[in-house]
């Protein structure tokens, strides 16, 4: 953030949060432009292109989903859908089609921060990773050698744990949907079984803890119950 | 008139007995007078017959002997007087002992015949005394009044009129026999007794029924017409005898107490359920106005004076009100959920979607977004890995587990030692979160899982709960077929114990295919 601001596009109807929100995050340097409907984000999405888009699911008019789906024709600049109670489902569907995390209303600014700062350091990070290598600490999956290691130490891991961890190791930091992961390692076929996840989870899991003594990577899957998994990302 | 033949058979049989008994005492062995054997053939149709034909026995002994036996033979004249003392002592001997010898019998068979009555009686008032509700009582209690009161079916109907009764038991399966036709009805006649009464209401009469004898009692609920008992038999057997009446109307009595019984309770019942569901709504408003009030209070407190422009706050004063609003706004938040969570669990409208998952899977996540919360508490999570895997939802498996551990934050000191532990036994796996708190005091352990029940503070206590959270683990741990139990902890705090069912047909380790 020392180079250039970053700017952000909220899209929210309801005009309080949305003046409170902004003024918090201008206040945080950020530059934002907000929206208060679909049709309004898409234009600012025209115009400004901007680094990050928090994004309101029910919307007046073209609904977040719309709005998330027109932007992914383009770009994958990261997007928060922020999302109510009672809107898990829209929640679900919004991270299949590509959103990167949620938020729940109502949260907290410390948590909304913590989103759109670990967010912004991804979109600027996994642009210039040539090697395709991942890393999160001492954890590193060479996607060549389709070697996995923890500091010195070979993880031995099944090819659908490899799968797995690479799917999630790709996506650091992005909650990666049920139906994602199972189609990405299982096949279209496997969408609905949710159940291999937490097992396969749980295998990968206690592997890497066998090679890593230390417990830096006690905390590398993060469940989010009935959507996905993700990877805490680098921090 | 079966009984009739046979009694005049049996009688002809003793006598022809006798006969050829005197026959061959007197004219073969010399016995000089043998009459005294008509005596005994006189006593065994007492025996059997009752006084009546021991009677008719003793009359035929008087003309048998006095016509087969006494000179001049074959006539009904007597030459030697002492005969006619002997005959008259056999006539007034043998009537006395038939009806000595009868009457014993007959009041032997009245007495059985009452016994059998006051047993058929009780069995009627048991099973009506030890059913719940008399209607559950109905389909055994009609069978053994069909046995009882010797009918071939014996059925209730209920409805105030004839024609809108339904029947409610049966003691057969039989068709469905609502009698428009012919029957007879229990009434009480001019003396108070109960008598048949012979009806033939109007409508079409029902042929299939003329074979069968058709009996109705009234129901009542005191004053008014609430059904009728109804019994068929074959119509040979004549109307019920009057033991057969008396069981059946002593039936119909009970049987329309019980009735009326039933329905008072269930209408006592649906007013004690709306009353207590009106209590717990009064309770649940006060409740949760209080609640919502509480950080309300300070929110309008904080926001009012931040806007207040005569009030001037040094900059940490604004940013710690402003943090204060933030605080309470969290709480009243975590009330909301809680709220909502409770009123999709009471509403019936939590649907659980189970699949099998492994305990540490449900258990990691809920630790790792406790982990901040719960500061500087020692954790123990002891799960062993060969647990079978278990069938629950795993959005609502993690809240149980957020609410229990958010629970041990609330209600604990901050270096409060926590342990998480799970077992499997038969079809279940238990896991229990419990702590080194303060513990709940035993009169309140049976409450806490209650919506809004507090465990009364203790002194230098100020945390309060929203009284739902483990409501909230009770109620989804039963959407998921599993239960939740509190007890004391070996740690010294509060231990709670939530089952979940073990997922079938998924043994440990189970595999998704490679």
């Amino acid at each position: 953030m020392t180079e250039r601001r970053a700017s952000i596009l909220l899209v929210e109807d309801d005009e309080k949060t949305r003046r409170a929100v902004a003024a918090n995050l201008e206040g945080h340097g950020y530059g934002v432009r907000a929206a208060a409907d679909g049709e309004e984000a898409l234009v600012l999405w025209e115009l400004r292109r901007p680094d990050l888009i928090l994004l309101d699911l029910g919307l007046p008019g073209i609904d977040g989903i719309g709005v998330l789906r027109r932007v992914r024709r383009d770009a994958t600049t990261p997007v928060i859908v922020l999302s109510a109670r009672g809107e898990e489902r829209d929640k679900v569907e919004a991270l299949d089609d590509g959103a990167d995390d949620y938020l729940a209303k109502p949260f907290g600014m410390a948590e909304l921060h913590a989103r759109v700062r670990a967010a912004l350091r991804r979109s600027l990070t996994t642009e210039v990773d040539p090697t395709g290598v991942l890393e999160i600490g001492p954890l590193r999956l060479d996607p060549d050698r389709r070697l996995v290691t923890v500091g010195d130490e070979d993880v031995h891991l099944t090819p659908r744990e490899y799968e797995l961890l690479k799917v999630l190791l790709a996506n650091a930091g992005r909650v990666v949907t049920r139906g994602r992961l199972l189609r990405a390692v299982w096949g279209t076929a496997y969408a609905e079984e949710g159940h291999y996840l937490h097992v396969y989870i749980g295998q990968i899991r206690r592997k890497l803890a066998a090679a890593d003594p230390a417990g830096a990577l006690a905390d590398l899957f993060v469940a989010e119950p009935g959507v996905g998994y993700r990877v805490r990302g680098d921090s | 008139m079966r009984t009739l033949t046979t009694t005049a058979a049996l009688v002809i049989a003793a006598l022809a007995a006798s006969v050829a008994g005197v026959f061959g005492l007197e004219e073969r062995a010399g016995v000089r007078d043998a009459s005294i054997l008509f005596l005994l053939a006189v006593a065994l149709v007492a025996y059997l017959r009752g006084s009546w034909a021991a009677v008719a026995t003793a009359l035929g002994a008087f003309l048998a002997y006095n016509f087969l036996f006494l000179p001049p033979e074959f006539t009904l004249l007597v030459s030697d007087p002492q005969h006619i003392l002997t005959l008259v002592l056999l006539l007034t001997v043998g009537v006395g002992i038939g009806r000595l010898t009868g009457l014993q019998r007959d009041q032997a068979q009245r007495s059985e015949r009452r016994e059998h009555e006051a047993r058929a009686l009780f069995n009627v008032s048991r099973a009506i005394a030890s059913a719940k509700r008399t209607g559950d009582a109905l389909p055994v209690l009609v069978g053994s009044l069909a046995a009882d009161a010797r009918m071939d079916r014996v059925w209730i109907g209920l409805g105030s009129t004839w024609a809108q009764e339904q029947v409610v038991a049966a003691s057969d399966a039989g068709p469905e026999s609502p009698a428009s036709g012919p029957h007879s009805v229990l009434r009480q006649d001019a003396g108070g007794q109960p008598a048949w009464v012979r009806l033939s209401p109007p409508g079409k009469p029902v042929g299939r029924r003329d074979g069968i004898g058709l009996y109705r009692i009234e129901l009542t609920d005191g004053t008014q017409s609430i059904g009728s008992l109804w019994a068929a038999r074959d119509p040979h057997l004549g109307l019920p005898a009057d033991e057969e009446t008396r069981l059946l109307a002593a039936a119909a009595d009970q049987i329309g107490q019980g009735i009326v019984r039933d329905r008072l309770s269930e209408q006592a019942t649906e007013l004690e359920v709306a009353r207590r569901s009106e209590e717990l709504k009064t309770a649940l408003l006060d409740s949760v106005s209080h609640d919502l009030r509480t950080p309300l209070a300070t929110i309008r407190a904080s926001a009012g004076t931040l806007a207040d422009p005569t009030v001037s706050l040094a900059p940490d004063e604004v940013r710690a009100t402003a943090r204060e609003i933030d605080a309470e706004a969290d709480r009243l938040a975590n009330l909301v959920s809680g709220l909502l969570d409770m009123s999709r669990i009471t509403g019936g409208a939590l649907q659980a979607s189970p699949e099998p998952m492994p305990v540490s899977e449900v258990v990691r996540p809920a630790v790792q977004r406790a982990r901040q919360a719960l500061g500087h508490r020692p954790m123990e999570v002891a799960i062993p890995d060969d647990l079978p895997p278990i069938a629950v939802d795993p959005v609502l498996a993690n809240q149980v587990l957020d609410n229990l551990l958010e629970n041990v934050v609330r209600h604990t000191v901050d270096d409060a030692p926590v342990r998480i532990s799970a077992m499997a036994d038969a079809g279940a796996v238990t896991l229990r979160v419990e702590d080194g708190g303060a513990g709940v005091p035993p009169e309140a352990m049976s409450h806490i899982f209650e919506k809004f029940y507090r465990v009364p503070p203790r002194r230098g206590s100020a945390r309060r709960g929203t009284g739902l959270g483990l409501a909230v683990v009770k109620g989804m741990a039963e959407a998921m077929g599993g239960m939740a139990t509190a007890s004391r902890s070996k740690l010294g705090g509060l231990a709670i114990d939530v089952s979940f069912p073990i997922a079938a047909g998924a043994p440990a380790g189970a595999e998704a295919p490679e």
